[in-house]
């Protein structure tokens, strides 16, 4: 499973420093591109089965796909200089997002993440 | 724990017969795991890593002898061309660092189903060089070399000197499918080497059984099909019957099980595929 490109449109407050601005919205959406496609803790009765990164996979550079970004600059009248936290928004977003584009893509129900394999070949793979 | 340092292959054998219960150690990419997940039961380490002549390969005419120690990222990037399904397979290991320390004789000398050099090795019908400082040389065929689950066909005094290979007579192809698209252990693999000149097509399947396998009737089927329509050169469409029956029979000679990477029905569903593409692309390159 591979996603191709991520697009997002924020609310960031006043911006600060854009790079880091961006590095923070872009390491949320990888987050939550981990949680849609590959991180979980596999437990049975009670034990981890997959208790060390060589099986709680994570995304690396090569699954992070593209972003395409647009800002909206609009300070926080209540908050010091108009500054926004940025950085976890994308982290619950890009979930969802990238679910429903596995969703249209492949016309499964998906009702659980990460997506697994199983979710959209296997046996038990519901149709929406 | 006893660390032996071998600095010539002599004394590395004789290391290997007096200490039957340590476990060889080339670039320590799976060893060192297993120390750290303390899974490691041996009684010592022999370190293979003094030894020069292990990182060295050559090529005699049609013959490859590519040393147990050369790295993955010399095979992808020396032997491109005499052995493409081994670099292509070179390729997906681990990260650039696993690459630059893991070699096939430390994917051999581990035996996991997982590993990814074992399917090529059995598509290429390669022989792996085993050495005994009482007996000598002798050289076994990968399809007799896995005997179980991370078990292999080594004498207790036997070390793994290197691995011979047929240069490519034809494509080669390999794919390997997991969770993510880098750094990943095999859900499944496959891989496919077609050699028209002996009309034989040799198949591997990698983490879907207890130990790397071929899938003889689904080569002895192709072979047929392509003797048929005289297809071994390429350029002709595989119509699409063949290509699901060749996956067909490939899935059906695994023999997976259900654990934390993917399901036995998913390794199944993904061998098929797999199999029904590296065909296409193996036909289709010859065109």
């Amino acid at each position: 499973m591979r996603v191709v490109e991520i697009a997002t449109t924020q609310d960031v407050g006043r911006i600060m420093n854009p790079l880091a601005l961006a590095g923070q919205v872009e390491g949320g959406i990888a987050q939550g591109l981990g949680l849609a496609v590959m991180e979980e803790i596999q437990v049975t009765d009670g034990i981890v089965r997959n208790p060390s990164f060589t099986d709680y996979l994570i995304p690396t550079i090569l699954d992070m796909p593209p972003v395409r970004m647009e800002l909206l600059e609009h300070p926080q009248p209540l908050s010091p200089y108009g500054l926004n936290g940025v950085g976890e928004p994308p982290t619950i977003a890009s979930t969802p997002a990238i679910v429903a584009a596995i969703r249209a893509a492949t016309g499964r129900a998906l009702r659980r993440v990460p997506v697994r394999p199983d979710d959209i070949v296997g046996p038990a793979a519901e149709a929406r | 724990m006893e660390l032996l340092r071998p600095a010539s292959w002599e004394e590395a054998l004789a290391a290997r017969a007096a200490h039957p219960e340590a476990a060889a150690l080339q670039g320590g990419t799976d060893v060192m795991v297993e120390l750290n997940l303390d899974r490691f039961h041996a009684s010592g380490l022999i370190d293979l890593t003094r030894i020069a002549e292990l990182r060295e390969w050559e090529r005699d005419g049609e013959r490859v002898r590519l040393g147990a120690g050369v790295p993955y990222t010399r095979i992808e990037r020396e032997l491109g061309r005499e052995l493409p399904g081994l670099a292509l397979a070179a390729r997906t290991v681990g990260s650039p660092q696993i690459r630059n320390r893991g070699s096939v004789g430390g994917n051999l000398g581990a035996a996991s189903p997982a590993g990814d050099s074992h399917p090529p090795l059995l598509a290429s019908r390669a022989r792996i060089e085993a050495h005994s400082a009482a007996r000598g040389v002798r050289l076994i065929d990968a399809a007799d070399f896995y005997v179980g689950p991370k078990r292999n066909a080594l004498e207790p005094d036997e070390l793994i000197a290197a691995v011979h290979l047929d240069v490519a007579r034809g494509p080669q192809q390999f794919g390997k499918v997991g969770a993510r698209n880098a750094m990943v252990i095999a859900g499944c693999s496959f891989a496919l080497a077609l050699d028209p000149r002996a009309r034989r097509v040799g198949t591997g399947i990698g983490s879907a059984g207890p130990t790397p396998l071929r899938a003889p009737e689904a080569e002895a089927f192709l072979a047929g099909v392509l003797d048929e329509q005289a297809a071994w050169e390429g350029g002709r469409r595989i119509d699409d019957a063949t290509l699901a029956r060749f996956g067909e029979l490939v899935a059906a000679a695994a023999r997976p099980i259900d654990d934390v990477r993917a399901t036995a029905a998913y390794r199944r569903h993904a061998l098929a595929v797999m199999a029904r593409r590296m065909l296409t692309w193996t036909l289709g390159e010859g065109s």
